[in-house]
Parts: C-alpha cells; sequence; structure tokens
C-alpha cells in the first residue's frame, strides 16, 4: 500500500506539468484545466494499482479520460449552467494569455467535443480511428465533428482578417 | 478534410499553438500530495461506505492546489463543473516555476492505445478482421458455425444487455474494473473478459448502456469487421444510410451501426440503442 502511494506521488509529479498543459489545451482555460487535472487524477489515483495492471501507459489513459470527461463535464454543465456560463465568455481578458492570439479565441468557441477532436488531432498527433477508439464513438463521427471544427475555425479567422 | 486548393495551413497553425510555451500552467508545490492525498480519501470512501453520493462529495475536497498565475485584479475563483465554488488559487503570482515546458517532448504518444484496454493485443489500433470475408460467407452459408459466445445482438453482448444500468453492468462483474465510477454525461468501460469481441460498451447516465462496440464480435447474422459490403447487404436488405454509417434494424428497441472502409469491407461495428441518451451525440 505505502509503495503504491509512493509510486503514484513520483506519477504525479512526473505527469502534472503536461497534464494540465493538455488540460490547457482541451479546456481552452488554465482554471478548468487544473479542475479537469485534479478530478481525474484523484479517480486514477484511488485506483492505481489496477490501472498499473490494465496499461503500459497510464498517463495515455488519463489524458483520453481527460478528453472524456470535459465533454462530459460540458454537457453536463450546459444542461445546468448555461446562462450563468454566457456573460463570462466575453470578459475577464487579462487572465488569458492567448487574447490576442485569433486562432485560439476561435477555438474557444467550438463546442468541446469538437474542440476535443481537435486536440487529439493536432496537439496529440492521433488518426481519426485512434481518436474514435479513444472517445469511444465511430470513425463517421470524428470526421464530421472534425469537418465542423475546421469549419467553423476558418470562418471565424476569416471574419477576423476581413474586421481588419 | 484536406482539399489540394487549400493546403493545410490551419493544421500547421493549430500544431505551433498547441507547442506553446504559454500553454504551461504552472502548479504549487503542494499539488502533489493534496492530490495523493484526494486519491487516498477517495479510496477510502469508496471501500466504507461506497455509497455514491459519498463519492461525490470527495471530489471537491482539495479545490486550490494549483496556482494559476493571475493579475492581482483577478476575477473571483471560478465555479466548477458542478456548481461549487473552490477555493481561491493559493499559490503567488512570481513563486511560480515553469514547469510546463519542459514538457514539450511528451505531446505525442509513442503508441497508438485504446482507450479502454491499450494491452499488448490492442496496440495495433486496426481492429483485425477475425475472419475473413470469404471464410466467413462460406460458413455462413454451412449453417452459421460462428463462435457461439462471440454474438453482438440483437439486444446485448452476452450477459450486457442495452439499456442495462451502469450498476447493473459493475455489480454483475461485467466490466474491467471493478471499482469503475459511474458515467458522467456517457462514458465508455472495456468489459472484464478482455478486447478480443468488444472494445467498450458506452454507459450514458440516463439510460443505461447504450452502444456496444464490436472487435470480433459478429452479429447473429454472421457479419463482423472485415465482413464485405455485398454480405451486409445480403444479410440486412434494409441497409440505409445515416450520417455516422449505415444502419440496419437489430431487434425491437436497437440497430446495428456499420463503418466502411475505403475497401468497402467493415471498420467498425456497433449495436446501439434506438433511444441513446446522453450517448446520442455519436
Amino acid at each position: 500500500m505505502v509503495s503504491e502511494r509512493t509510486d503514484f506521488a513520483e506519477f504525479v509529479e512526473a505527469a502534472l506539468p503536461g497534464l494540465l498543459r493538455y488540460g490547457h489545451a482541451l479546456t481552452g482555460n488554465p482554471h478548468d484545466a487544473a479542475d479537469l487535472v485534479q478530478t481525474v487524477l484523484e479517480k486514477v489515483g484511488s485506483r492505481w494499482s489496477d490501472l498499473q495492471r490494465r496499461t503500459q501507459d497510464p498517463t495515455a489513459y488519463i489524458r483520453r479520460s481527460m478528453a472524456n470527461a470535459h465533454i462530459s463535464k460540458w454537457r453536463r454543465t450546459r444542461k445546468e449552467n448555461l446562462v450563468a456560463e454566457l456573460p463570462e465568455r466575453k470578459g475577464n481578458p487579462q487572465a488569458d494569455p492567448f487574447e490576442h492570439e485569433p486562432l485560439w479565441q476561435a477555438l474557444r468557441e467550438l463546442p468541446p467535443r469538437q474542440r476535443a477532436v481537435i486536440v487529439l488531432r493536432y496537439y496529440e498527433g492521433l488518426s481519426e480511428q485512434e481518436i474514435a477508439e479513444s472517445l469511444g464513438v465511430s470513425q463517421g463521427t470524428v470526421k464530421s465533428q472534425a469537418s465542423k471544427a475546421i469549419t467553423s475555425l476558418r470562418t471565424k479567422l476569416t471574419a477576423v482578417t476581413e474586421e481588419w | 478534410m484536406s482539399n489540394p486548393h487549400e493546403p493545410d495551413e490551419l493544421g500547421e497553425d493549430l500544431r505551433r499553438l498547441f507547442a506553446d510555451d504559454r500553454l504551461a500552467v504552472p502548479h504549487a508545490s503542494g499539488a502533489r500530495d493534496a492530490i495523493v492525498a484526494g486519491a487516498q480519501r477517495r479510496r477510502r470512501r469508496r471501500r466504507a461506505a461506497s455509497s455514491s453520493a459519498a463519492m461525490a462529495g470527495v471530489l471537491m475536497l482539495a479545490g486550490g492546489v494549483f496556482a494559476i498565475p493571475a493579475p492581482s485584479d483577478a476575477p473571483p475563483p471560478v465555479a466548477s463543473s458542478d456548481g461549487t465554488e473552490r477555493p481561491p488559487l493559493t499559490q503567488r503570482p512570481g513563486a511560480t516555476p515553469d514547469r510546463g515546458s519542459a514538457d514539450a517532448t511528451d505531446r505525442r504518444l509513442p503508441e497508438p492505445q485504446t482507450f479502454a484496454d491499450p494491452g499488448p493485443g490492442a496496440e495495433n489500433a486496426e481492429p483485425a478482421p477475425q475472419t475473413a470475408p470469404e471464410t466467413l460467407a462460406e460458413r455462413r452459408e454451412d449453417g452459421m458455425t460462428l463462435d457461439a459466445d462471440s454474438v453482438l445482438g440483437p439486444d446485448g453482448y452476452g450477459r450486457v444487455r442495452l439499456g442495462m444500468t451502469f450498476e447493473e453492468a459493475r455489480d454483475g462483474e461485467l466490466l474491467a474494473d471493478p471499482d469503475a465510477e459511474p458515467p458522467e454525461g456517457c462514458e465508455p468501460y472495456a468489459l472484464a473478459e478482455g478486447t478480443e469481441s468488444v472494445w467498450h460498451v458506452r454507459i450514458s447516465e440516463d439510460l443505461g448502456v447504450a452502444v456496444i462496440s464490436a472487435s470480433g464480435a459478429h452479429t447473429p447474422e454472421g457479419i463482423t469487421t472485415g465482413s464485405s459490403r455485398e454480405d451486409v447487404e445480403s444479410a440486412y436488405p434494409r441497409l440505409r444510410a445515416e450520417s455516422g454509417g449505415y444502419h440496419a434494424i437489430a431487434g425491437e428497441d436497437a440497430h446495428y451501426r456499420f463503418v466502411f472502409d475505403n475497401h468497402n469491407d467493415v471498420q467498425q461495428l456497433f449495436l446501439r440503442g434506438d433511444r441513446l441518451g446522453q450517448c446520442a451525440w455519436d
């Protein structure tokens, strides 16, 4: 038990920066990233030895869990807090290091599942098939979500350029 | 997605953005210990009482372990996912070690892995057809001599039934992780028997088991991954195109979804409830 705990602590120490960074890409802001990482790591850590028996690469498993949790969380948040969330969207620019990045701002407006597909594709470098398996959905869904996301990003970026 | 007239500049821009050092999120020195303690609490609670209400409470106890650099007029703490407010974040700006950028090389995964069970058999992400289509067709004319244990449909797979609740699946020892947590929204779970026949089942919070994703399992009509389009059409003459693939009626409240590859062979096979609840976005 003690060794399991030590082992998990060492894993957290090593993996935390990467997971937080990934969470930032996934959620679009550092607060949600911290929330997501903490939630998923605590879940994972509570059954650490089981997970190690089942997988060679806990980090990959955790990243997939984060992507799924992020999508689920969004669904629940949207259902319960839609009105409360909306006014925040435009405000609070100081906390955002990517304030002047049109692409980052365009990403913010994607629904989380589209964003998750984009992050798995361009951050993780996964194929459509791998993304489908990560999220437990069909490849057709991945394709259509990616295509919607890309179209929407292009449209927003074009709009930004024309405004200037 | 790729268009010859439009080079993938956006893809390049996305990769560049995701490699940016500013994505790093510094964490407080106590973050590791707080997470370890949080995990211990979760485990203890689960072992002791394991009422789901108790577990939900543990989640938010260890708030505030990460430092988010923020200007002095920082906004109030963000509401977390369940609407509760977390305590203010602890570490002071300036005391922030630059940990995140050191991880840049960790961004690519070494191997494609399946989400549910990245064991040795799953390292190749391409689901290997269990049987060549020709052999399958012969066998089917022979009168269905496919492995009888590996039948997907019309309303479930083995002891896994569509609509079964998460608790029924877990308590029936059907899930790979006996301590699995209930789904939030819709989540995939690997089965205890391994991934030879089924990659995973997706369980929705509201309607239970909604989707079963086949690896080697076959339908009662003998269709499996690797079957040809012709075999599928002759087994299911009323096959129809839907946005996520081709659908055929499986049973009263369920259908199969087939996704074909470039050679018109079945690449993915799902059994899905007609009502998907929170799994409906696929």
